[in-house]
């Protein structure tokens, strides 16, 4: 018997330690928003955060997250990536999109300005409706919504100015109601 | 509004061990002629107030809540959105107050065959909208005519001097409510022939309310098949021969069972074709999986032993050389000794990959057998039950649950066949989870398909030649003349029997070939392959012709004002080729639907970079324009995947590639940006879920043509660029 805190909230588990952490959080504490995908760490569906970095826990071995804090899609409260996903109208099957977001709230977390380069190298979930140039498009809307990082200490020189975060070709209102997000879009 | 109410509760708690808790109560006239819905899609506002029925679409509460039935499943393509919204439209009802729920199986419920003359429950062929547009539209008007009806009795007026708006009925200074109203609508005659409205009156169609089933995928509580938990519960997982033409010699489960947890492992046959399989039950996904993986099953390798790629090359050879040629198709005279472009291209067999795993629990009582799924085809489900258990139809309820994903593969109903299997050797709810390797080694694969084209280019495209060898995926699912009648070959020439392009001679042949893998219905079927091979073929025409692609097709388009209209559009909207940038062009029209894209990419010492698709698609009539954004959006984005890595291979009949690791699949960081235009229209809607992926890996590899000079025309890219360059 061991204890697993999941979302801040203490449960007495059960189960051989290799059981991977996925498998520990939805059959038998019951919380069925990470989803399982490839069993492989390949898809990202199952995609929480462990002491806050995203982590694959259809490969992680249960044991490996007893006496940590694990964190799922159900207690990411109310972070601004989930207004900005509406605001796109991101997911279309959503099967991957609790991963999505855990892994676009851990990049967020790490870097709260993210360039499209960032974004792409960090979110390497697989979405196979291809909600992927919305995804792009709603973390950058979310993180505009953070506040504004610190400055860098650093670099007075100017010379590695941050990139422009939105390039011209993603605002041009294509796919997604950016002209009008949430609302009734004619 | 946008709040998600699902059954979820009472369904995971309460059903596995009390009778089906409704939704709904009823107490009205139409109730008894409305079949019970058992199944747990509920989104939109929620009520306590007594529903009355109008028909067995819609029905009203006293608080005006307004519950709309959906026909189709929902698979992220948007349906249980825009299907209500066309009842709605014509109800004129408040869009706020409108909750949706799913259907049962009930012959009330089968949609249009759009391409056939039957009737059929299934989602798919991109028919939602097609398919129950005249159903909804007509439920809607006939329910708004009861309402009238009901306010004209009590005011002592004309129906014709009411007015309808946002669920009232009004006349002069009069107003009522529909939920005021219903009690008494409910007992008005429904009209035989509702007076719809005229395209101009719509006040939601054609706009886009943010879809009621996102909010729940947003906060990770949408149940998807694979969430059913049910008291009780067992865990199955199975392993299917993975030999295509194998078979089951033995199984050892001695050690599985005396493994913790495990309860029971049997073998099957799969009365859908999809032959042997061992099947272990635990008490958790896990244990199962895990006992699954050390079976010790003796597999004969069967028709299988020694398919691999090298063979399936091979047989496509022969069949293109000596096959029997059925010829489809031929205007003017095509004569072979004119052609002076001719190429060979191909495109490989390919696996859905839908990231949900396919999955389903089945529950059997002595009241008869329950089932939740994720499944295209509920009716399907119903009927491959029926044969496996003996339990009559009637007895067979389908629970279908959101689809992680279907794209064709969950049109089939292995998955429901193993549950059912299992359920029938345990009293207890039973749910099998593939593993992905499972999902790779048993598919319903996009087939092989082949196409050898032939072009005479004398003082124009004068004339034009396709022979196509194809493994016929309808063989295993129909009888052999239908196979080989219009309605079988269809699925594989589409798109080459009536090109909207202005060739004066043509001529189209199809070949089929037979291999013991199972093939079935992947997103766009035919023009996952015909839209690569014909537009990268003009490409190629004009170039033999010296010609501009673009400027040809604009002129080959003359007679196609439609076609040529959304060319047009999707090249305006791309503008002028970004500096340093290629271009390539392709237009495919499919299910009743119109597409053309323009993909701007670079290649860099053999490095491609897809750097934007524009895209214009005239699917008719639009319900939710955003929607079709987005299906076009991500079949673009499959399209591309398709094109640039994808490719199931073969070893004795077994599929090679055993999780995404080994299948290539396209990722954020590759993906371009995506500009989608839908060109206004009245016309009749089209489809939406597929048009969008044909053109786009034509469009891609013609701008590897203009960016390299090389020309792919093999399916997938691969590693040819760097090879090559």
């Amino acid at each position: 018997m061991a204890k697993l805190r999941v979302n801040g909230v203490d449960h007495n588990i059960d189960v051989p330690a290799d059981t991977p952490l996925l498998w520990v959080v939805r059959d038998h504490i019951g919380l069925t928003g990470s989803k399982f995908g490839c069993g492989l760490g390949q898809c990202g569906a199952c995609t929480m955060h462990l002491n806050g970095a995203p982590v694959r826990a259809c490969v992680l071995p249960v044991s490996a997250a007893v006496g940590q804090e694990v964190v799922t899609i159900e207690g990411l409260g109310d972070h601004p990536l989930k207004q900005a996903w509406l605001d796109f109208q991101v997911p279309q099957c959503g099967y991957c999109q609790s991963g999505q977001l855990m892994a676009a709230a851990g990049l967020l977390a790490d870097n709260p300005r993210p360039t499209n380069a960032d974004i792409g190298e960090a979110m390497t979930n697989i979405c196979r409706c291809g909600t992927y140039d919305r995804i792009r498009r709603a973390i950058h809307q979310a993180a505009a919504a953070l506040p504004e990082p610190p400055p860098p200490v650093e670099e007075a020189d100017g010379e590695d100015a941050p990139e422009e975060p939105l390039p011209a070709d993603l605002d041009a209102g294509g796919a997604g109601p950016s002209s009008a997000p949430g609302g009734m879009v004619r | 509004m946008s709040v998600i109410n699902v059954s979820r509760r009472t369904l995971f708690q309460a059903a596995g061990a009390t009778a089906l808790v409704l939704g709904w109560r009823v107490r009205d006239a139409h109730a008894a002629k409305v079949p019970p819905v058992d199944d747990t899609l509920h989104l939109g506002a929620h009520t306590n107030d007594i529903d009355v029925h109008l028909n067995h679409w819609v029905r009203i509460a006293s608080d005006g809540t307004v519950t709309i039935r959906c026909g189709s499943v929902e698979m992220g393509q948007g349906a249980s959105t825009a299907l209500p919204m066309i009842l709605a439209d014509e109800l004129d009802c408040d869009w706020a107050k409108v909750r949706v729920e799913g259907v049962p199986v009930a012959k009330e419920y089968k949609r249009l065959g759009v391409e056939l003359p039957v009737k059929v429950q299934l989602t798919g062929g991109s028919s939602s909208v097609r398919g129950y547009w005249d159903f909804l539209r007509d439920a809607g008007a006939a329910a708004r005519a009861m309402l009238i009806a009901a306010a004209a009795d009590q005011w002592g007026v004309e129906p014709e001097d009411c007015t309808t708006e946002a669920g009232t009925v009004r006349c002069a200074d009069k107003v009522a409510d529909y939920g005021s109203l219903v009690r008494v609508a409910a007992a008005m005659p429904a009209p035989r022939k509702p007076t719809r409205k005229s395209a101009s009156d719509f006040t939601l169609i054609g706009t886009s309310p943010p879809r009621l089933d996102l909010p729940a995928k947003v906060d990770g509580t949408s149940p998807f098949g694979i969430d059913v938990q049910l008291d009780g519960m067992k865990h199955a997982a199975v392993r299917w021969c993975p030999h295509y033409g194998g078979a089951l010699v033995s199984f050892d489960a001695s050690k599985v069972l005396a493994m913790p947890g495990v309860v029971d492992a049997f073998s099957m046959s799969s009365k859908s074709d999809y032959g042997d399989a061992v099947v272990v039950i635990a008490d958790s996904t896990w244990r199962a999986m895990k006992a699954a993986d050390v079976l010790d099953i003796q597999w004969d390798k069967g028709a299988g032993a020694g398919l691999d790629d090298a063979a399936v090359d091979a047989a496509l050879t022969e069949a293109l050389d000596n096959g029997t040629r059925r010829p489809i198709h031929k205007s003017g005279q095509f004569a072979d000794d004119t052609a002076s472009v001719e190429a060979l291209y191909t495109v490989p067999y390919l696996e859905h990959a839908a990231i949900e795993p396919l999955n389903a629990t089945a529950h059997i009582t002595s009241r008869g057998c329950r089932i939740w799924a994720g499944v295209q085809g509920p009716e399907l489900a119903q009927d491959i039950a029926h044969k496996i258990s003996g339990i009559p139809a009637d007895k067979i309820s389908v629970h279908t649950m959101m689809l992680g994903g279907g794209f064709g593969r969950r049109g089939e109903v292995d998955a429901v066949e193993v549950a059912v299997q299992a359920a029938m050797r345990v009293d207890a709810p039973v749910k099998v989870t593939y593993t992905r390797e499972q999902a790779f080694g048993k598919g319903a694969y996009r087939p092989v398909v082949w196409a050898r084209m032939k072009a005479d280019v004398t003082g124009g495209l004068a004339g034009w030649s396709t022979e196509l060898v194809a493994q016929n995926m309808l063989a295993r699912k129909m009888p052999g003349f239908l196979v080989n009648s219009k309605l079988g070959r269809v699925v594989v020439y589409d798109g080459f029997h009536a090109m909207p392009y202005g060739v004066p001679h043509q001529r189209l042949h199809t070949t089929n070939v037979d291999f013991p893998i199972t093939t079935g219905f992947w997103r766009s079927v035919h023009g996952s392959h015909n839209g690569f091979f014909r537009e990268c073929f003009l490409d190629e025409c004009a170039h033999a012709l010296g010609r501009d692609p673009t400027v040809l097709r604009r002129e080959l388009l003359a007679n196609s004002p439609r076609e040529l209209a959304v060319f047009n559009l999707a090249v305006e909207q791309a503008g002028p080729v970004p500096a340093g940038q290629s271009r390539g062009v392709a237009l495919f029209e499919s299910f009743g639907a119109i597409c053309a894209q323009v993909a701007d990419i670079t290649v860099v010492d053999g490095q491609l970079t897809i750097h934007r698709v524009t895209a214009a698609i005239d699917a008719g009539t639009v319900v939710h324009p955003d929607s079709v954004k987005a299906q076009v959006m991500g079949a673009i984005t499959m399209g591309l995947s398709s094109a640039l890595g994808e490719r199931l291979s073969f070893a004795d009949g077994a599929v090679t590639a055993t999780n995404f690791h080994q299948y290539p699949m396209l990722r954020l960081g590759q993906t371009p940006s995506i500009d989608v235009h839908v060109v206004p229209s009245t016309e009749p809607p089209g489809g939406v879920g597929e048009p969008g992926l044909p053109p786009a890996p034509a469009a891609l590899c013609n701008a590897i043509f203009a960016a390299t000079g090389i020309r792919i025309r093999s399916l997938p890219i691969g590693d040819q660029l760097s090879a090559r360059s």
